[in-house]
């Protein structure tokens, strides 16, 4: 499987996430959130994961950091691997809380939530919650330094009066603004990759239009490359170099933005595409995907799209197998029967 | 800041306005008048009062005066001198009996509201962060019996396990040898000796009902959206839970203090005559059965008085800790 | 009946169970479709174990100390001369020859320890009395007016004692009196909680139907209530009761004394609960309708938090009732000849009488029992009265 998944160069990787399996153990059952996932993140790209809410977009996220509560979440299989300084590290392999965790935690990988408004404990100012971090991670600094950090960090992400600011807490900022400073606070150890879990989806549009851009200068400066998690593809499109699509746990679809959109293969991707309206194409009808999402409790054998799928082909599309992922076009990796010749 | 602790301020001047009103009914409430009561006491020791002394100790309170204006005279004499009438159970002013017993049933009550919060936070946050352990369905379990224990039978009880585990009787807060005798380092250990007892009876009764409210909090907080983020930051486990949601956790706990103090102050008055203690307690009670009412009515008024006070105090520290309240209240 | 046999019947058995524990469980699935509220409430309440056994305990408890007369073997203020703080009388099953009997009891004596000069109790077995049940005694009054010759159990020697819980100092039956007390300390939290019922729901209802200087003056005199320590202000109205009055006048003056703080707790739930109802549709579409404000007030927004009501007043009565013991305890309340189980734990003030006499504080374990109870049962209305919340 991982022969499917090396088209880059090793040496640019950053982040492999190889058939990684994050499952919830419940009372009423077990919740198959990510399902043999693979993912892979280069240097200073971005890449966009995309899916309906519920596809395991966001278990990802946080399975990488180790923020599954567990119990009742469980990394049950796969593998995580991170390249740091020549070295490879499995993050699955660690204890979420051991002290190795801790350090690839806001140093190497920084994260930033989807609601700005709770991402910030109330009763600390915004200064005192970056500072920390700062001084966690690195043991030189001292307060006054952190804080002068800090400062210049906020000033970066576009926060008026830094100087001020610094000193306000978290309910005496706007939505945008926490955002902003959510970012500086992901960006102050100088990761390597920051995670974007969702990071506009509950601002106004002309804000979302702002934290993005910010995110693209911040990234043209640093270097970093970024996991951006979104529902919304024209977010997705405008940002990414290369694009997973996510469905049930599975990752569907894979490939560079413009293979993506250009050359859609999967169905549920398909599907996508013709759910939004395109401003300056043709005039088209919208089509929503028929059915409903299946429950993860229990998941349909073999594709797990093949309840709502319009290629639906039986006896083939469900039956009780992997969909095997095939490479439909150079580094354009699609997990569908349609494209498999045999 | 400023402007919320002076708006406070003069909030609960009409507080302890009606205290005090209430508190000089209770003086007028029983049937026949204070000096009745007096003169009655009096001839029972054999002292037979002639009309003219009885008309002076009428003027003497303005007892022959409308109600209003007596309490206008009793409130004045209380601002002006801080008198407050005399006891004829004790032929003392009230004034003195208070001021002799008050800094001790106050430090009781302060002691046992830090103990309550002692014991009540740890095991909060314990049963909180490890939900249907055993050791949360312990603290469960003790929670409720605390709960519908009466601290008097508490202290009975505990009283009577040291009794016949160690032969002595806790009567009282100081040993016989040290009863008059004047402060040194050893009539001190004396005490802390004996002091534990009602304070560990009178705490145990709050710690209940805190530990509930910690855990629901907690229970809460822990799952919120700041505390990943802090966890994604790198944080230590242990600190994170500390400085973020048990923090936020805490701060309803202080605002809990506006009713755990008034249990606390009446708790003491129960343990205390249970356990015999030199406190306002015991006074109180013997001024009640003796109708002494002029000695009730003031220790009432005292000890509601504080007690309001001390409810303001803990709401200008909730507004001090929590920089939510602050922002919110300064700005109505 | 072989080892397949036994085996296939009780499969059979099993299997029949299965399918009536199914049925059953279809039927509730049915009915639960069109239960009323109350139904609901009563549905989930029902699954909450340890509050169903606390209710059921309690009616007993309740029943039982109204029907006192009957399950009592004695009078409350019958004394048996010579057993001064007598410990409790033991109960035999098994004679001397080690045969099964029925229960019965030894007759015993006093003697004076000449060492310790200390009384003590000597049994002698040779004399026993059979304990029997519906015994005939001298005729009384159940309940005041029921004229009846039978107590639920006792001896048929009424002059020999038998104490379940021993005695008191003047020689009275602690276990009758522990009943009899109940009638006076389980009831006042039911007078107390309806006065503050009342109290509370009126007060908090105008306070928050109309709002402005009434809901002000209301407000405040809640917050004095609320923030001043209970005991020393019963001690203090207590105190100012005439000590000639009865038991009857100072029952309910101990009843609206204890309920003086009660109702601020539900005035402002009701309050709080009026505020947010009064904007809500209903109560407008009644005002339009032209209702008027008391019948809005009454008929239509408080039937509509009556869940909330019950559980808080589940959870006010082991409020009144610890209370009630208290001030009795401090000798404030209740008074003799009447009792409570406050004025039971009076004689058990001090550590003397519990080393000697520890059956003295059997009362306590009503006090604590059925405070537990009261507290169990209103946390289970207190989940049940959001059928759907837990789901």
């Amino acid at each position: 499987m991982s022969k499917n998944n090396v088209r880059h160069n090793t040496e640019d990787l950053i982040l492999e996430i190889k058939n990684l399996k994050t499952h919830f153990m419940l009372d009423t059952g077990t919740i198959h959130a990510v399902d043999g996932v693979n993912l892979t993140i280069s240097r200073g790209k971005t890449l966009g994961v995309i899916g309906e809410s519920g596809c395991g977009k966001s278990v990802t996220a946080h399975s990488i950091l180790r923020l599954i509560p567990s119990p009742p979440g469980k990394i049950v299989d796969g593998e995580i691997l991170l390249h740091r300084d020549g070295e490879v590290i499995d993050i699955t392999k660690l204890k979420p809380t051991e002290e190795m965790m801790r350090n690839i935690r806001g140093n190497d990988i920084g994260m930033i939530f989807q609601e700005p408004m709770t991402s910030f404990g109330p009763l600390h100012t915004i200064g005192d919650q970056i500072m920390e971090t700062i001084l966690i991670h690195n043991d030189a600094a001292n307060k006054n330094e952190a804080r002068d950090q800090a400062i210049d960090l906020l000033r970066q992400v576009g926060i008026p009066n830094p100087e001020q600011r610094i000193d306000a807490y978290p309910h005496e900022f706007s939505g945008g603004m926490r955002q902003r400073a959510m970012i500086a606070m992901a960006l102050c150890c100088s990761p390597t990759l920051l995670i974007a879990d969702e990071p506009t989806t509950s601002l106004d549009v002309t804000i979302e239009a702002q934290i993005l851009e910010l995110l693209t200068g911040l990234q043209a400066q640093t270097g970093m490359a970024i996991m951006l998690i979104s529902h919304n593809l024209a977010v997705v499109s405008e940002m990414a170099d290369d694009i997973a699509v996510m469905y049930l746990g599975k990752r569907v679809e894979f490939g560079s933005t413009d293979a993506i959109f250009d050359n859609p293969l999967h169905p549920y991707t398909q599907g996508l595409w013709q759910s939004i309206p395109s401003v300056d194409g043709p005039l088209e009808k919208l089509v929503p995907i028929p059915g409903i999402v299946p429950s993860p409790r229990d998941l349909p054998p073999g594709c797990v799209f093949a309840s709502r799928c319009s290629e639906f082909m039986p006896g083939i599309c469900d039956a009780p197998k992997p969909v095997p992922i095939i490479e439909a076009e150079p580094d354009h990796f699609v997990a569908c029967y349609l494209y498999s010749n045999g | 800041m400023k402007a919320f602790i002076v708006r406070r301020m003069i909030l609960i001047i009409p507080l302890l306005f009606l205290i005090s009103v209430i508190s000089f009914a209770t003086i007028l409430l029983p049937p026949g008048s204070y000096v009745e009561t007096y003169v009655q006491n009096l001839e029972r020791t054999g002292f037979i009062m002639d009309q003219g002394q009885i008309e002076a100790i009428y003027r003497q309170y303005g007892l022959d005066q409308p109600a209003a204006l007596q309490y206008v005279l009793w409130m004045s004499n209380f601002l002006l001198k801080g008198e407050m009438g005399r006891s004829f159970i004790y032929q003392r002013p009230v004034k003195e009996i208070i001021m002799e017993r008050l800094p001790m049933s106050a430090a009781i009550a302060l002691v046992s509201l830090a103990v309550t919060w002692l014991i009540a936070i740890p095991i909060g946050i314990y049963s909180a962060l490890r939900q249907y352990s055993v050791g949360d369905y312990i603290a469960t379990v003790i929670g409720f019996v605390g709960l519908a224990l009466p601290n008097f039978l508490l202290a009975l009880a505990i009283g009577y396990w040291v009794f016949a585990s160690t032969g002595r009787a806790i009567t009282g807060l100081f040993s016989i040898e040290y009863k008059g005798a004047p402060w040194s380092i050893a009539k001190f250990v004396d005490l802390l000796g004996n002091i534990w007892l009602p304070i560990v009876v009178i705490a145990s009764a709050g710690t209940a009902s805190l530990i509930r409210i910690l855990r629901a909090t907690l229970l809460d907080e822990k799952n919120k959206q700041y505390v990943t983020t802090a966890r994604a930051k790198g944080l230590p486990e242990w600190r994170l839970i500390m400085k973020y949601p048990v923090r936020v956790a805490i701060n309803p706990l202080i605002s809990t203090i506006g009713w755990t103090l008034p249990f606390i102050v009446s708790g003491e008055i129960i343990v205390s005559q249970t356990l015999g203690l030199e406190t306002l307690g015991p006074v109180l009670l013997a001024a009640a059965l003796g109708e002494d009412m002029f000695l009730v009515g003031s220790i009432v008024m005292i000890l509601s008085s504080l007690t309001v006070v001390g409810t303001l105090l803990s709401d200008i520290l909730l507004a001090w800790v929590d920089p939510r309240i602050r922002f919110e209240r300064t700005r109505v | 009946m072989n080892q397949t046999t036994a085996h296939s019947f009780f499969s059979r058995v099993t299997s029949i169970y299965v399918k009536w524990r199914e049925a059953r469980a279809r039927k509730l699935q049915e009915s639960l479709y069109y239960a009323s509220q109350r139904q609901l409430v009563w549905h989930a309440f029902k699954t909450h174990k340890l509050a169903r056994i606390s209710l059921v305990v309690l009616a007993i408890l309740y029943f039982v100390s109204i029907f006192a007369d009957f399950f009592a073997p004695f009078g409350p203020l019958d004394r048996f001369k010579d057993f001064n703080d007598a410990p409790p009388t033991g109960i035999y099953f098994i004679n001397a020859d080690g045969k099964l009997i029925r229960p019965c009891v030894y007759e015993t004596k006093r003697v004076l320890n000449t060492d310790t000069f200390k009384y003590e109790y000597s049994e002698n077995p040779s004399k026993t009395h059979i304990i029997r049940f519906f015994v005939k005694t001298e005729p009384y009054k159940l309940l005041g007016f029921i004229p009846i010759r039978h107590k639920l159990f006792g001896l048929e020697n009424r002059q020999v004692p038998l104490l379940l819980f021993g005695s008191d100092r003047l020689g009275r039956d602690v276990f009758s009196r522990v009943l009899f007390a109940g009638r006076i300390s389980l009831f006042i939290g039911f007078g107390g909680v309806l006065v503050a019922f009342i109290l509370g729901s009126i007060l908090g209802g105008i306070s928050g139907y109309y709002g402005g200087v009434v809901d002000e003056a209301i407000q405040r005199v809640i917050e004095v209530l609320i923030s001043v320590p209970d005991i020393p202000i019963w001690i203090a109205l207590s105190a100012a009761l005439p000590r000639d009055w009865g038991t009857i006048n100072i029952y309910f003056a101990i009843t609206l004394i204890l309920s003086i703080r009660g109702w601020t707790g539900l005035a402002r739930v009701v309050r709080g609960r009026i505020i947010s109802l009064r904007e809500e549709e209903f109560a407008l579409a009644a005002k339009a309708a032209g209702a008027s404000d008391r019948r809005i007030i009454f008929k239509h927004l408080l039937p509509a938090f009556s869940s909330y009501l019950i559980v808080h007043i589940t959870l006010a009565i082991p409020g009144m009732i610890l209370g009630e013991t208290a001030l009795s305890f401090l000798g404030l309340g209740i008074r003799p000849p009447a009792v409570s189980w406050g004025t039971l734990l009076q004689e058990a003030q001090d550590v003397n009488v519990l080393a000697n006499f520890p059956w003295m504080l059997i009362p306590a374990l009503f006090v604590v029992g059925s405070i537990l109870m009261f507290n169990f049962v209103g946390d289970g209305l207190r989940d049940a009265a959001d059928p759907y919340a837990s789901r």
